[in-house]
């Protein structure tokens, strides 16, 4: 901190020209000197700044548009080709940040989704037999979020991986092993169907178990690139099931999700499915902190 | 408002007061220690360069926030549960030969604070198995701690089998290093009256974590 701490000249003393210099040279000095302590209490603000203050670089929101819009989509979409999340009109619902942006390291991204469940369909059985609907793991609807520079290629967003083939226990599955770096962007919605007793071949309605009783869920992803960067300017939804829960069996055991769709039939041989409505979507970028 | 600078007394041919000058000069002195404020500095004068992040000591030099993204997963030592048994196969979760009962703390970050708000996100999915449960419903629960307090919990906690979880909460901070830690709890075993929990099948499972931590600046 700078601090002059010279003393008044005395009344009835010779100035002398020496005495009068120093008190100069002291605020010269002490000019060198300054930081924050010399500076008052919250005396920096938007006035100073090089109309930069905004801490928002872009923002956006989409919407499926009509409230009472509905979709079902069915276990037809395998993760390897996940449906996207549509909207009003039957067109996929995208989020257009309305030009293309760049993500400099240490800037936040953030995206957020909502949707609403209002109906998984199942025949009237609810005891399914066969090796595939074994699933201590859960049954699950799986949803995660893609992005694009140009609107036709997409990708899935960092940290969030991608299914590929893999074997366990002797079977070949497509699944999505999970890390630190692989479902940031994943939201599991629970299947009505689950199944409750190892090795009895028993599945019970478990969650939710009726067309009244609606589900909501919802999550959030979250960017902020150190040292990489990255251009975007749209967002997809997109989704897949049925999914369930594996592991590998080694020791320690490696976690994946596995894809079931392709093979999941109710008892009346129909695919299971599930309808969404009021889906939400939404981003905000923020500069580099 | 601070001292203006000016050009002062004395002037040539002026007979030079001692008060006057005294009052001149301690104006300039009350005003370089620690009186500053925004009238001595310029408009626009704070620009990119200053806005510029320091990577040597690893935080931004802008004066509107201070942030940070941290991923993490569940607690590898707890991640146990290994079979890949058609009709078995669960993720590696828990299971109560691993976890007794309590807070588990899955991850922490520190941020170097300013006074001001802390804004805390954290995301991610959790995977309760009822597969073989004597004693149903469980209840997973995630907590956010500040320098160990408390400051989000799940009220209620997750029963579902599966779903998504997302905490929000804010709180005043003071400048400062400030941890925030991320912990989980699960129902410890149960019966049934007849059949105990058993130890060695799966439990609880989460991934996909992530925390944003945002210090908004006063």
């Amino acid at each position: 901190m700078a601090s002059i701490l010279n003393s008044n000249f005395v009344a009835g003393e010779t100035a002398e020209v020496a005495a009068t210099n120093t008190k100069f040279t002291d605020v010269q000095t002490q000019t060198g000197q300054l930081n924050d302590e010399n500076v008052r209490s919250e005396s920096i603000d938007l006035w100073h700044m090089d109309a930069t203050a905004s801490m928002v670089v872009a923002s956006a929101s989409q919407n499926t548009e009509a409230p009472g819009y509905t979709k079902t989509y069915t276990t037809g979409a395998h993760a390897l080709s996940p449906l996207v999340l549509q909207k009003n009109g039957n067109v996929d619902m995208v989020l257009d940040m309305g030009s293309l942006q760049t993500l400099e390291q240490y800037d936040v991204l953030r995206v957020y989704w909502n949707l609403e469940v209002t109906a998984q369909v199942l025949s009237t059985g609810n005891v399914y037999s066969g090796s595939v609907y074994e699933a201590a793991g859960g049954l699950f609807w799986g949803v995660w979020l893609q992005w694009s520079t140009n609107g036709s290629t997409w990708t899935d967003v960092p940290n969030q991986g991608s299914f590929s083939g893999t074997t366990i226990g002797g079977v070949a599955y497509n699944t999505l092993q999970v890390s630190n770096t692989t479902t940031k962007a994943f939201t599991p919605i629970p299947h009505v169907a689950m199944y409750t007793d190892i090795g009895n071949h028993d599945i019970v309605y478990r969650y939710p178990h009726n067309a009244n009783e609606l589900y909501t869920t919802g999550s959030a992803w979250f960017l902020r690139p150190t040292p990489s960067t990255h251009t975007y300017r749209y967002f997809r939804l997109v989704l897949a099931g049925l999914l369930t829960g594996m592991n590998n069996g080694a020791s320690p055991p490696v976690s994946h999700i596995a894809d079931i769709g392709p093979a999941f039939l109710d008892p009346q041989g129909t695919d299971a499915s599930i309808t969404l409505r009021r889906c939400y979507l939404a981003a905000m970028h923020l500069k580099g902190a | 408002m601070s001292y203006i600078w000016k050009e002062g007394e004395p002037r040539a041919n002026n007979v030079v007061d001692v008060d006057g000058f005294n009052s001149e000069y301690n104006a300039y002195k009350s005003m370089l220690n620690g009186g500053l404020d925004r009238d001595n500095l310029p408009q626009t004068s704070i620009g990119n360069a200053e806005f510029v992040y320091d990577s040597n000591t690893a935080r931004t030099s802008t004066p509107f926030y201070r942030a940070d993204i941290h991923h993490f997963e569940m607690n590898s030592d707890y991640r146990v549960y290994s079979n890949s048994t058609l009709g078995q196969h669960s993720f590696a979760n828990t299971t109560y030969a691993a976890y007794n009962s309590g807070w588990i703390e899955a991850a922490s970050e520190t941020l170097q604070c300013k006074e001001g708000m802390l804004q805390i996100e954290a995301r991610g999915w959790v995977h309760l198995s009822i597969a073989t449960a004597a004693y149903y419903p469980r209840v997973a629960k995630f907590q956010v701690t500040v320098d160990n307090v408390p400051l989000i919990e799940t009220v209620g906690g997750y029963i579902a089998p599966i779903g998504a979880f997302y905490l929000v909460g804010s709180t005043p901070v003071a400048e400062g290093t400030v941890r925030v830690g991320f912990r989980w709890k699960y129902s410890p075993s149960g019966a049934d009256g007849t059949n105990n929990d058993a130890v060695g099948y799966p439990q609880l499972f989460f991934a996909g974590t992530s925390m944003s931590i945002l210090n908004r600046f006063r």
